[in-house]
């Protein structure tokens, strides 16, 4: 059970002047109940993969396949009611005078009673931390990062087991980013939905996600667990990515003390780390 | 993001290095001898104009034929249109009531050349001008005209604003859909009234995203002092070389000989 690519490769404008090949060649796994991080550099084809799991594009060569599942021109509402897709910036995609309505959009062609399409929507907006008092407020006059919210819970309504999203924190403050990724990680582990989160910020994926995949080129260049891939500093670096910040200074304090252990790349392991050198006393 | 209808290709032909004013007045020139023209051999004429400038283009014929592709429904509808409301002399067929004359046939596949040249002409003319040469050149031609107040200048800035965002709005109108569709909506399916509805969700978001980026660039252009037409100087001025002089005869001599043997 997992979302998977195999051996993926799409060009943008075939045969025009402007063809650019955006995939090649590229096979992944996202574990079921992962967190899965996609990193790489602007134009390396994040955006592009993504769109395929939710088939809103169809690979000129190689298949997706959900749990087991491969995905063709048939099956394309199951997979997407399996496969949830949050884009950069959501909020614009917000429509409706109230937000009830607006989260709810897409359980319309569900055939639900009114009762229960309620619920979900108050469950849904529950899961980002919105309560009832913004079910009938107009979502134009809400803050950003609260808009933002309430199209994350337009697309966790629908229940989706797979939840693909594109930089779901971008343009927000530091407050704003915790908040979207703590509910985001929630998603994870109390309801088990599997998480597949394009990133730019390394602090962000050293803190959340389980399962990195790097991407460069349109190609897979390593898919590891993030101990493994914020080890190869240099690699990393090459690709225009780089470590998160706590990993430099830990290699710094590793200079002057050897005997701290290494591959430290969360502020959180780094205290603790700390603390058990300095003898567990220290506050 | 498709190529749309008309989408500058960038090239360095002849075609595209001419000066984007006369590639503006030979267009219309080619236009207003279309409307002339009367006779096949006047079309048969000015159709190899027309590959005589795809071929100084360097483009693939096809881009050419696929610009008019989007026009087939229409011209078959003028075609059927033609042959069975225009009269005529000498009857060639007749079924029940209806009456096909041989000068409706000859009338309607007229009137169908003359729509696939026109509108491929102009095309080629979208094909190798960049949107900023093809204002300026509208501008320069225009500002004559700025004797008796015409806004020459703001009407060019306009029009290349308008250009400049046809490209912006579509890829959002795709990122909008994309969202919408991931969410579960569907556009291709249900009747007409339900297909309307559905395009609210399209949009809405539209709307209120042309509004914020209207507004964010009347900034911008506040901030770096624009203030109008008045004593602006440009980067890229205009300037004539040997190409214009000798592409404007050369099409004008054609389009002459065109029209005194076709009348």
């Amino acid at each position: 059970m997992s979302l998977k690519a195999l051996n993926i490769s799409y060009t943008y404008q075939k045969k025009t002047p402007f063809e650019h090949k955006a995939l090649n060649n590229v096979s992944v796994e996202i574990p079921k109940g992962s967190f899965t991080g996609i990193i790489g550099r602007t134009g390396c084809g994040k955006s592009t993969l993504l769109k395929h799991f939710n088939g809103l594009l169809t690979a000129d060569e190689g298949k997706i396949i959900v749990d087991d599942v491969e995905a063709d021109s048939k099956n394309v509402r199951e997979i997407r009611k399996k496969v949830g897709l949050v884009f950069q910036y959501p909020e614009y995609q917000l429509f409706e005078d109230t937000v009830y309505r607006d989260v709810a959009y897409g359980l319309n062609r569900e055939k639900i009673s009114d009762e229960e399409k309620k619920e979900r929507v108050i469950e849904a907006l529950k899961t980002v931390g919105l309560d009832e008092s913004y079910l009938e407020r107009s979502p134009y006059e809400l803050s950003g990062g609260r808009k933002r919210r309430v199209a994350l819970a337009g697309v966790i309504v629908m229940k989706p087991q797979y939840l693909i999203l594109d930089e779901p924190a971008a343009g927000l403050d530091p407050v704003g980013r915790r908040k979207i990724f703590s509910y985001i990680k929630k998603l994870q582990t109390e309801q088990g939905i599997t998480i597949a989160l394009v990133s730019h910020s390394m602090e962000d994926m050293a803190d959340y996600a389980d399962n990195l995949i790097v991407m460069d080129e349109g190609v897979v260049v390593t898919e590891d667990t993030p101990e493994n891939v914020f080890r190869k500093t240099e690699m990393l670096e090459k690709l225009g990515l780089a470590v998160p910040q706590i990993s430099k200074v830990w290699e710094i304090l590793r200079k002057e003390f050897p005997e701290l252990p290494d591959s430290i790349y969360t502020v959180q392991g780094a205290a603790e780390e700390i603390k058990k050198h300095m003898g567990g006393e220290s506050k | 993001m498709k190529p749309a209808i008309g989408q500058y290709i960038p090239g360095n032909s002849f075609l595209h290095r001419t000066d984007p004013r006369i590639k503006i007045l030979m267009t219309v020139i080619y236009m207003v001898a279309i409307m002339f023209i009367d006779s096949f051999i006047g079309y048969a004429a000015s159709g190899a104009v027309l590959v005589a400038a795809v071929i100084a283009s360097r483009l693939s014929p096809i881009y050419v034929l696929k610009s008019v592709k989007p026009l087939i429904f229409l011209i078959l509808l003028t075609i059927v249109l033609n042959i069975f409301f225009y009269g005529g002399e000498t009857l060639w067929a007749q079924f029940w009531i209806i009456k096909i004359y041989k000068e409706a046939i000859l009338f309607s596949v007229k009137m169908a050349l003359r729509i696939l040249i026109l509108v491929a002409g102009a095309s080629l003319l979208t094909f190798t001008t960049s949107s900023i040469a093809l204002t300026d050149g509208l501008e320069r031609l225009m500002s004559p005209l700025e004797f008796i107040h015409f806004p020459a200048h703001d009407i060019a800035m306009m029009m290349s604003i308008a250009l400049r965002f046809i490209p912006i709005f579509s890829d959002e109108a795709t990122r909008i859909m994309d969202a919408q569709k991931s969410r579960g909506a569907e556009f291709d399916t249900g009747g007409l009234i339900k297909k309307v509805k559905g395009l609210v969700p399209i949009i809405i978001p539209l709307i209120v995203s042309a509004f914020r980026r209207a507004e964010d660039l009347a900034s911008a252009m506040e901030a770096r002092c624009y203030r109008g037409g008045k004593g602006r100087t440009r980067f890229k001025v205009l300037k004539f070389t040997w190409r214009d002089p000798l592409a404007f005869a050369i099409i004008t001599a054609l389009l002459v000989c065109i029209i005194v043997f076709s009348l």
